[in-house]
C-alpha cells in the first residue's frame, strides 16, 4: 500500500537531524600519565639508538682531543707560546717527557690526526719519539732539533698548538674546501686539494636532477592510480610498492646486467639497428640517474597519489563550467590542490636521494659518486672519522635547511566545502 | 514561438558499458526562464542528464541544442552554462570573493567591471562583509550562497543545479529554496534542477520531470503532477499515496470498473489501460473520507480502523480494507469531526476522479 521506500511528506520531518552532538572535552589528569607511558618506550629507544649514537657521531666533527691526551704537558707549556719566535726549552722539555711517557696508542691517534693539518708530522713525532726514548738523558730545544731537525720549522709547531685544543674547526673548514691560514685567516684550499665543495654541488644537482624527473615521471602515474576504480587503484598501489620487497642490492645490480655494453639494452638497440655501437649507460651519470629514479620514484608517486585522491573530481568540473581553459583549470584550481602531495613528494625524494650510497656505488663511475660515498669512505677506509663527521654534519645541515624551507612553504586550502 | 526553447534534449542516450542505457532516447524542451526541476530516485538517469548537458559527460547518442545551437559534443567551458554542484565545488584555496572573480577572470574579462560584478554578485547573497573569508570558514548555507553566486556572476542564461541543497538541514534548505526561486525569477534564467526531494521539486518547479529507469515518466507542472499522476510510478514518487492492485473489468471514456478481490471499484483510468490488464488504484490520503462522510462517495467500503495517529492540524488513520492492511487515510482536525477508534469499523469512501486506475509498476504497457 503507502509505499515506504519513497519519501513523503508527512515523513520529512525526520530529515530534520540537528548537528551531532560535541564530543566530550580533551582529556586531563591520570589519562596524561597514561598517555605518557606509552609513548614513553618508543622515546626512549628512539633517544638511546637514535639521537645518542647521531650526536655522538656528529661530535667527532668538531671534538678531537687526541693530542691533548697524548701530549697534555706540550699542549699546557705552549698556552703562552707568541708563535713567532722558536719555542722555549720548557715547551720542549714538556713534549721529550710528554713523548717519553705517552701511551703508544694514544701517541698513534695524536700523530694521525696532526699528520692530517701537516703531512709529515705523524713519521717525524714517531721518529722524535723513538730517539728520545732510546736516549735517557735528552732535554731542550737542542734535543729535538738532534732527532729530527725539521723541528726548526716553526710551521710545525703552530699546527702542534692549534691541534692541541680539543675542539677543532679543522675537519668543518676540510669538508668545505676551506682551511685556516697561519695569520689565523680562513681561506679557500688551493684547486689540487678541492674536492669536497664539487661533491656537495654534484650530490645536490644530481638529486635536484633525479627529483625532478621523478616529479615529471610520478605526475601521470599518480593520476592514473588516483583516477582508477578502487579495485584497479589496489593493484596498481601493489605495483608501486612491489620494488620494496626486492632488495636494494639486487635491484641495483639487476641495472648492471640490462644497461651494460652486451647487456639487455644495448642488444636490443644494435639489433633494432637504433645504434650501431654500445652506448655506455652504465658506470656514468645516465646510469646513475636511471638507478636512482628506478629506486626513488615510488617515494614521489605514494604522496602525489594520496592528495590527487582527496581532491574532488566537482573541483576541475566546477572550474571548466565557469569558463577556465584546461591550463588555467590546471594551475589555478588542481595543482593548489595538490601542492601539499607535490611538495612533500618532493622533499621526500631530494632527502632520500641526497645521502644516497649504494646504488651510485654500483652502477655509477668515478665522478658520480656523492657524498655519502666520502662519508663511508672515511668512515671505513681511511678511518679519519673527524673528516666522516664534518662531511655528515654538513649533509646534516643541508636537510635541515631543506626541511626549514619546507616548513615555509604555505599550507594553502584547508578544509573543502562538501564531502 | 519559434524560439522560446531554451534547451532541447532531441533523443539522448546514455551507457556506460554499451549495453544498459541509463539514459533511454531522452526528449525535453526547457523553455527560456523556466525553473525546470528533474526528479526521481538515484540511478534514475536525472544527473546523467544533468551532467551530459553540463559537457562532463559524453552522449551516447542523440544531441542537445541550446538556443537551437548543438553543444552535444562542445567542451565544458565553451557552453557558457553556470553549474551549482552538490559539494558546492568552491575553490578553498580562494577566497570568497575570488571564488566569485573565478569565471570572469577565465574570460578575461577587465579588472575593474571583475571588482564591480563581485561587488554585486556579493550584494545579492548579501556577503560583502564576508568577501575575504575562505570557504573552509564559512557555514554550510553561506558555501551555498557563494557557489550560487558563482554560477551567476558572468550573467549565463542557463544554470544547472545539482541536488544544491541536499547537504544542508531542513530549515535552511527551506530558506534557500525560497531565496534561489527569487534570484532566477529576478534575473529571468533558465534553470535545471537536480534534486531527489519531491517536496523542493513541488515547491520551487515550474515543471517537473520525473525520471525512473533512464525514462521521463511525466513531464507537468506541480499541481498537475500531484492530482493527475500519468502512472504509478509518478503516483508513489510523489506525496502520499494509497496504491491498490486490481484487474481491469471494463473501460468506457473516463470511468473503469476494477477488480479489487472479491470487490469492485470504479476508477478513473488515465494511461495505458487495458480491460483484463491489471491496474494499480492510486489514491491520495487526503481524498478518502471517512464515516458519514463516505456515504455520498462514489466509491464505498467497510474498513477496521487498526492506528490512530495524531499529526497537529490531520490525524492519520491507518485501515484494514479492501481485503489490505496499512490503507492511510489523512483526516484534517476540522471542526466537530470525532476521530474513530481503534478496532471499531467504519465506512470509507472516495469520489470516482480522486481514484486513479494506472498502469502497474514495471508492468506491461501494452
Amino acid at each position: 500500500m503507502s509505499d515506504a521506500a519513497t519519501p513523503n511528506p508527512s515523513d520529512s520531518s525526520s530529515l530534520q537531524l540537528g548537528p551531532p552532538k560535541a564530543r566530550p572535552g580533551p582529556r586531563g589528569g591520570p589519562k596524561n600519565w597514561v598517555t605518557m607511558g606509552l609513548v614513553l618506550p618508543g622515546l626512549l629507544f628512539f633517544l638511546v639508538m637514535f639521537v645518542w649514537p647521531i650526536a655522538q657521531m656528529l661530535s667527532h666533527a668538531v671534538y678531537s682531543p687526541e693530542v691533548q691526551i697524548a701530549l697534555p704537558r706540550t699542549v699546557a707549556a705552549m698556552a703562552d707560546w707568541d708563535v713567532t719566535t722558536p719555542p722555549s726549552d720548557a715547551i720542549a722539555d714538556a713534549l721529550i717527557l710528554d713523548l717519553k711517557n705517552a701511551d703508544r696508542g694514544d701517541l698513534a691517534s695524536a700523530a694521525r690526526r696532526l699528520n692530517y693539518e701537516q703531512s709529515g708530522f705523524r713519521a717525524a713525532l714517531l721518529k722524535t719519539a723513538r730517539e728520545v726514548r732510546r736516549s735517557d738523558g735528552a732535554k731542550g730545544y737542542q734535543a729535538l732539533l738532534d732527532a729530527d731537525k725539521d723541528w726548526a720549522d716553526l710551521a710545525r709547531w703552530r699546527v702542534l698548538r692549534s691541534a692541541g685544543s680539543a675542539y677543532t674547526s679543522y675537519y668543518l673548514l676540510t669538508a668545505l674546501d676551506l682551511e685556516k691560514r697561519p695569520d689565523g685567516s680562513i681561506g679557500r684550499v688551493p684547486g689540487d686539494r678541492a674536492l669536497f665543495v664539487t661533491v656537495i654541488l654534484r650530490t645536490l644537482w644530481l638529486s635536484l636532477v633525479v627529483t625532478v624527473i621523478c616529479l615529471f615521471l610520478a605526475f601521470p602515474v599518480s593520476y592514473t592510480i588516483a583516477s582508477a576504480k578502487p579495485g584497479r587503484q589496489a593493484l596498481l598501489m601493489l605495483l608501486i610498492l612491489l620494488p620494496f620487497w626486492i632488495s636494494l642490492l639486487v635491484r641495483s645490480s639487476a641495472w648492471v646486467i640490462l644497461l651494460q655494453d652486451n647487456g639487455l639494452v644495448n642488444t636490443a638497440l644494435l639489433k633494432l639497428g637504433i645504434i650501431t655501437e654500445p652506448v655506455q649507460l652504465i658506470f656514468n651519470r645516465t646510469g646513475v640517474y636511471i638507478g636512482l629514479v628506478h629506486v626513488l620514484l615510488p617515494f614521489m608517486v605514494l604522496p602525489i597519489t594520496n592528495a590527487m585522491r582527496a581532491v574532488p573530481k566537482d573541483y576541475v568540473r566546477a572550474a571548466f563550467s565557469m569558463g577556465a581553459s584546461a591550463p588555467r583549470a590546471l594551475f589555478q584550481v588542481y595543482l593548489p590542490q595538490i601542492w601539499p602531495g607535490v611538495a612533500a613528494g618532493s622533499l621526500l625524494t631530494f632527502v632520500i636521494c641526497v645521502g644516497y650510497y649504494v646504488t651510485p656505488l654500483l652502477i655509477g663511475g668515478n665522478q658520480d659518486q656523492m657524498l655519502s660515498y666520502f662519508i663511508a669512505f672515511y668512515t671505513n677506509q681511511s678511518v679519519n672519522w673527524g673528516l666522516a663527521s664534518a662531511l655528515s654534519a654538513v649533509l646534516c645541515a643541508i636537510m635541515l635547511l631543506l626541511m626549514g624551507l619546507y616548513a615555509l612553504v604555505p599550507r594553502r586550502g584547508g578544509t573543502t566545502a562538501g564531502r | 514561438m519559434t524560439s522560446n526553447i531554451h534547451v532541447q534534449f532531441a533523443g539522448v542516450s546514455k551507457s556506460y558499458d554499451g549495453r544498459t542505457l541509463i539514459v533511454d532516447d531522452l526528449n525535453l524542451e526547457i523553455e527560456k526562464g523556466e525553473f525546470l526541476t528533474l526528479l526521481g530516485p538515484s540511478g534514475s538517469g536525472k544527473s546523467t542528464c544533468l551532467m551530459m548537458l553540463a559537457g562532463f559527460e559524453p552522449l551516447s547518442g542523440g544531441d542537445i541544442l541550446v538556443d537551437q545551437v548543438s553543444v552535444g559534443y562542445l567542451e565544458p567551458q565553451k557552453r557558457n552554462i553556470g553549474m551549482v554542484f552538490q559539494s558546492y565545488a568552491l575553490f578553498p584555496h580562494m577566497s570568497v570573493a575570488d571564488n566569485i572573480a573565478f569565471p570572469l577572470k577565465a574570460r578575461g574579462r577587465p579588472k575593474a567591471e571583475i571588482r564591480e560584478k563581485v561587488a554585486g554578485a556579493l550584494g545579492m547573497i548579501q556577503m560583502d562583509h564576508m568577501k575575504d573569508r575562505m570557504p573552509g570558514q564559512l557555514s554550510g548555507g553561506q558555501q551555498q550562497r557563494v557557489a550560487l553566486a558563482r554560477a551567476l556572476v558572468f550573467e549565463p542564461s542557463l544554470v544547472l543545479m545539482d541536488e544544491p541543497l541536499g547537504a544542508l538541514d531542513k530549515q535552511l534548505r527551506e530558506e534557500m529554496q525560497y531565496e534561489i526561486m527569487h534570484i532566477q525569477k529576478r534575473l529571468g534564467v533558465t534553470v535545471v534542477y537536480v534534486t531527489h526531494d519531491q517536496t523542493e521539486a513541488l515547491t520551487m518547479s515550474d515543471r517537473i520531470a520525473v525520471f525512473n529507469g533512464g525514462r521521463i515518466q511525466q513531464l507537468a507542472r506541480p499541481e498537475v503532477l500531484y492530482q493527475n499522476p500519468q502512472n504509478a510510478f509518478v503516483a508513489s514518487f510523489i506525496g502520499e499515496n494509497n496504491s491498490v492492485p486490481g484487474t481491469v473489468l471494463s473501460l468506457k471514456g473516463s470511468e473503469c470498473r476494477v477488480r479489487v478481490g472479491t470487490d469492485e471499484i470504479m476508477a478513473h483510468p488515465v494511461g495505458d489501460i487495458a480491460e483484463s490488464k491489471p491496474v494499480a488504484l492510486s489514491l491520495r490520503p487526503e481524498r478518502v473520507v471517512l464515516g458519514s462522510r463516505a456515504q455520498a462517495a462514489d466509491n464505498r467500503f467497510d474498513a477496521v480502523v487498526t492506528e490512530v495517529i495524531f499529526h497537529g492540524d490531520h490525524q492519520r488513520v491507518v485501515l484494514d480494507v479492501l481485503g489490505q492492511s496499512g490503507f492511510v487515510v489523512k483526516v484534517p482536525n476540522s471542526a466537530g469531526f470525532e476521530p474513530p477508534e481503534v478496532g471499531k469499523a467504519v465506512s470509507v469512501g472516495w469520489t470516482i476522479k480522486d481514484c486513479h486506475a494506472l498502469a502497474p509498476i514495471g508492468g506491461s504497457t501494452a
